[in-house]
């Protein structure tokens, strides 16, 4: 044998004894006060750099040297040392870390960074945020992340990378859920005593999801606490929140029930004005350990909007009533297999969202009945074959059934309304997936995967395939690069109005002639970490295909026949997003800007040109404050700026006899579609948390914030408004100013 | 307890009534101004007499205030938006008319002769003889109800007819409601009784196209309201495409629906360097007189 050979021999050898000496790890991690499964916890071992984090059941698996020391570390949570023995099943209980700022340094140096594109939310930081009415929200919360824009003031619509808003797949629990707010728009459906963590990927889309074109924020519920009995809740200005959790069968199981209610039609009534609106909803889940490798989860969400107004001065009976809400179901099935290397996950789910609206002025009464019904699942498998290597792939099928608009008339009608016995509709949407991640060496690691994607209407079918590749290459340990392709397709989509987002603008599914939406996303991305300080840069180009929009005049309150009244065409965005995090002692600053274009170009409308999207706007920045001045006060501010969305202003009117010739109607000039940029919009929002001291049973928490402090015009619309002189003029309007808020929190 | 409620209660009364921000003015160019022109065929069945009228005037801004509208002997009541003085030229195959003009802004010609399908061009100069606008169209062709019925259901007033419809081409309907058709002693030589005419007739109309139709045959109930009118007035007419879509943009613009949602509906056009919609359809003209 000569020397080379030897070598070669002896390398071969090495290596191999040093792949025998790894020991394989598996296990969950859950929090030890509550029993709850924490998901993105990082299992890190740091000398040679191997790591993972627990997926979003709190499962983890990894080979590691044995007798290597790994750590459990998670952000607010006491990093905790193990050494490595070969042990399956590890069950890791990680305790609150009372002092978190000393926490967030250490999780800094062993926790694995979320992916080009994509964000866990951190939810102590939306619960310390300011918000309108003092009402926390999830979603508001994300309105503050680079490449999400606002839509009209204090609302919760999200346009990400200049997508429109029905383009953000929202998950509650693996369903779907179609309308995310209540109160038109005002308040998001989440319940944040109900929410256990969240996701958002904006780029760099893991093949496992898939439907919409922009994002996918992905929401968990609470699992409730094993431990022991709680309660938490609420009482605000606006509404209230009540929630309980606590352990079943035998420290088996946990339940969580949460319900939350709005009172500004009480309110509104004290002071004399009438508003009679409310929205009401309730989480509840429960689960269930089967065996010592199978869980079962079964979770609700059910929420409606009420509105409930008559004329009581009129002489004649004028009532009218409308409820429109969302109920989700679903039952998962968790299983990590015997060889501790897979995880599965199934989940089947109902989710419906519907509106019922119905007005009676004497004998004549009009109902109108929307509804979009799902049944699906969801089967995900995660492989871990070894740390270089690990797969998911899976498959997922939801049967949608819409009734557009089913219109009842009693009595005597204008011809503008017509009765319609609307048919439901069906679509089948199925996909299934491959994704494979692999880290080539130290520095370069790949995710890639693909979707193949389908649906079926009748008389016609629709199948693309949907790559997806994410590369990270590490330049140090504190510089990175990241570069992704996604192509996305999306086979459901809302039709709503060239000005206004109404709450009964309706979901519909492709159709034989409206073909699927189609974006390819291509982004790269720079991130910079240190143990206090985080910078990213991302840039991305999104060309959109077969978007859809109302053909020009005609809106309706919904149309059953959408094929007459769509239209399709293309669009295109691009842009730059900046976020910045940095600590100076107990001060949190976060930055994020945004610079983007998001044009659209439809052969039937606007004369087939180009014109930009509603929400262009090019420049947005954010500035979040957050002050510990003590472990019993917080003080937070938001600074937010954005240049002015756009807007079709009547810039003219010419007169023209009627159909009938009899009298003479003012008819519209207006611009093309979106000339207009509003006003650059900026406000500050400010909040104070003062909690009860800490360690007590009895926890609770004031908070006392103001909502544009500064009372500043977030324009969103244009009118023309009559001056004292009789002459008209211009004004951009804006929803709301100087707004103060006190709430109490509570928990024990 | 007390005290919080009361705080609560004060600071939303003060955070509602202080919530509303001051508008920010906006200054955005308007629209050139443009001539305007609309069109209609006029057939009354009583005088048999038939006249294609125009109105021409010009647009304004968007922060004009005036309201045109018509008074009581029906005239437009804006004569500074009114263009007088113009020389309309109408051609109708191989015909040509000159309209005479009767109020500022308003012109007619009298007794006119249509053939189907045929091209009809219409050339407005202006005083001094310059071509403001023109535009081209084809006359359509008249058709008749298969039938058409007054009845009375508990004092509301509803119509009732019948169309039929060739499934192998496209078309387009408008179909009229007028209250009010009697024989009097005015004469069409009176522009004044043209407008007064016009304006007696206080009725809606509907748009229907071949989805409409089933199997060819379209059935309609129409409720007209609770008014004491005894006689109705119902015509039908073939449209072209282009008016059938300007028709149906007018009739939405005015719809609550509309006006909630601020919907942009920019009106089409087949009149070149102007507004407005050029057509020449005959509208066949049913008289029906409620016998109880």
């Amino acid at each position: 044998m000569d020397m080379k050979k030897f070598k070669l021999l002896f390398l071969f050898c090495l290596s191999a004894t040093l792949t025998w000496s790894q020991t394989f790890i598996s296990g969950n991690v859950t929090d030890a006060a509550t029993g709850e499964a924490l998901a993105g916890v990082s299992v890190y071992q740091a000398s040679k750099k191997l790591g993972t984090t627990t997926n979003a059941y709190g499962f983890f698996s990894l080979n590691i040297p044995e007798n290597d020391t790994f750590y459990v570390s998670y952000l607010g949570y006491q990093t905790q040392l193990f050494v490595a023995q070969k042990q399956k099943d590890m069950l890791v209980k990680l305790a609150v870390k009372a002092d978190l700022l000393k926490e967030v340094a250490i999780k800094a140096q062993v926790q694995k960074k979320p992916p080009l594109g994509t964000q866990y939310i951190d939810l102590k930081m939306v619960n310390s945020l300011p918000a309108l009415g003092g009402e926390r929200d999830l979603i508001k919360a994300l309105q503050n992340m680079p490449g999400v824009k606002k839509g009209a003031d204090g609302t919760v619509g999200m346009l990400v990378r200049g997508g429109a808003a029905d383009q953000n797949l929202i998950l509650m629990d693996d369903a779907p859920v179609y309308n995310s707010a209540h109160l038109l728009g005002f308040f998001s459906l989440f319940n944040t005593d109900a929410i256990k963590d969240a996701t958002m990927q904006t780029g760099g889309f893991t093949a496992n999801y898939g439907g919409r074109l922009s994002s996918v924020l992905s929401v968990t519920m609470n699992e409730g606490n094993k431990q022991k009995l709680q309660y938490s809740g609420s009482v605000g200005l606006l509404a209230s929140r009540l929630a309980a959790q606590g352990p079943l069968f035998k420290g088996k199981g946990s339940f969580l029930v949460a319900g939350r209610i709005s009172y500004l039609n009480k309110m509104y009534q004290m002071i004399g004005k009438e508003l009679p609106f409310y929205f009401y909803d309730l989480n509840a889940k429960l689960n269930y350990q089967l065996s010592k490798r199978d869980q079962l989860f079964v979770s609700m969400y059910t929420g409606d909007d009420v509105l409930e107004a008559s004329d009581a001065d009129s002489a004649r009976n004028i009532k009218v009533s409308s409820r429109l809400g969302n109920h989700i179901n679903t039952i998962r099935w968790n299983r990590r297999f015997a060889n501790q290397k897979m995880f599965s996950n199934v989940t089947v789910f109902t989710s419906n969202y519907r509106y019922f609206i119905k007005g009676e002025m004497d004998d004549n009464v009009m109902q109108i009945n929307a509804n979009i019904a799902d049944l699906g699942y969801r089967f995900q498998l995660d492989h871990h074959v070894n740390n270089k290597l690990s797969f998911k792939y899976g498959s997922e099928y939801i049967h949608h059934t819409f009734i557009p608009n089913n219109t009842k008339l009693k009595g005597n009608f204008n011809e503008n309304i017509k009765a319609n016995d609307a048919t439901s509709k069906q679509l089948n949407e199925s996909a299934i997936f491959a994704t494979a991640s692999y880290k080539m060496n130290a520095r370069l690691s790949a995710v890639a995967g693909i979707r193949l994607s389908a649906a079926q209407v009748s008389g016609r079918s629709y199948i693309n395939p949907e790559p997806r590749l994410l590369l990270n290459y590490d330049l140090t340990e504190k510089h990175a690069l990241s570069l992704s392709y996604s192509k996305m397709v999306q086979y459901m989509f809302l039709l709503s109005g060239s000005s206004v987002m109404l709450p009964t603008d309706l979901w519909y599914g492709v159709t034989h002639k409206i073909k699927p939406q189609e974006a390819h996303i291509i982004s790269a991305g720079y991130k910079w970490q240190t143990t206090n300080h985080t910078s990213r840069i991302e840039t991305y180009y999104k060309p959109m295909h077969n978007l859809v929009e109302y053909k020009e005049g005609s809106v309706e309150l919904g149309a059953s026949n959408i094929d007459d009244v769509a239209v399709q065409g293309n669009g295109e965005a691009y842009g730059i997003e900046w976020m910045n995090t940095k600590k100076f002692g107990k001060l949190n600053l976060t930055t994020a800007y945004t610079l983007s274009w998001s044009t659209r170009k439809f052969n039937d409308l606007n004369e087939g040109k180009q014109f930009y999207a509603r929400f262009d706007r090019r420049h947005d920045f954010n500035i979040i404050l957050q002050y510990d001045f003590s472990k019993r006060v917080q003080f937070s501010a938001l600074w937010s700026y954005a240049t002015g969305s756009r807007f079709t202003p009547l810039v003219g009117q010419f007169m023209m006899p009627n159909g009938n010739f009899t009298n003479i109607d003012l008819l519209p000039i207006y611009t093309s579609r979106n000339a207009v940029k509003l006003s650059d919009s900026h406000k500050l929002d400010v909040n104070l948390v003062i909690k009860n001291k800490p360690g007590k049973k009895y926890q609770a928490e004031w908070h006392i914030g103001a909502y544009n402090l500064y009372n500043q015009t977030q324009p969103y619309r244009i009118k023309t408004q009559k001056n004292s002189d009789g002459s008209y003029t211009y004004k951009q309007m804006g929803l709301f100013g100087f707004i103060p808020s006190i709430g109490y929190q509570f928990k024990f | 307890m007390k005290n919080i409620l009361y705080s609560l209660i004060v600071l939303l009364a003060f955070g509602a009534s202080s919530c509303t921000p001051e508008p920010i003015d906006i200054e955005i160019p308007q629209a050139p101004v443009k001539p305007v022109l609309a069109s209609q065929f006029y057939y009354d069945s009583i005088t048999e007499q038939n006249a294609i009228v125009f109105t021409l005037s010009k647009s304004m801004s968007a922060l004009d205030g005036r309201r045109p509208t018509i008074d009581s002997n029906g005239f437009i009541i804006d004569y500074d938006l009114l263009i007088g003085g113009a020389q309309i030229t109408v051609t109708l195959g191989n015909d040509e008319y000159i309209c005479q003009e009767g109020e500022k802004g308003m012109y007619y010609a009298f007794n006119v002769a249509l053939n189907n399908y045929n091209t009809c061009k219409v050339d407005v100069k202006d005083a001094v003889g310059k071509t403001i606008l023109n535009s081209t169209t084809v006359a359509m062709p008249e058709i008749s109800f298969s039938s058409v019925g007054l009845i009375t259901e508990q004092q509301n007033k509803y119509v009732t007819y019948t169309l039929h419809d060739n499934p192998s081409e496209q078309n387009w309907y408008l179909v009229n409601y007028f209250t009010k058709q009697k024989q009097d002693s005015g004469s069409y030589s009176d522009p004044k009784y043209i407008a007064k005419r016009l304006t007696e007739q206080k009725l809606d109309f509907d748009l229907y196209t071949d989805t409409d139709f089933k199997n060819g045959t379209l059935h309609v109930k129409r409720y007209l309201g609770q008014s004491g009118f005894d006689t109705i007035a119902v015509a039908v007419s073939s449209i072209t495409n282009g008016y059938y879509n300007f028709l149906s943009a007018q009739k939405k613009y005015g719809l609550l629906v509309n006006q909630i949602k601020g919907e942009v509906i920019n009106f089409p056009t087949n009149i070149n360097n102007g507004l407005g919609y050029f057509t020449v359809h005959q509208p066949k003209l049913t008289i029906l007189v409620d016998e109880d």
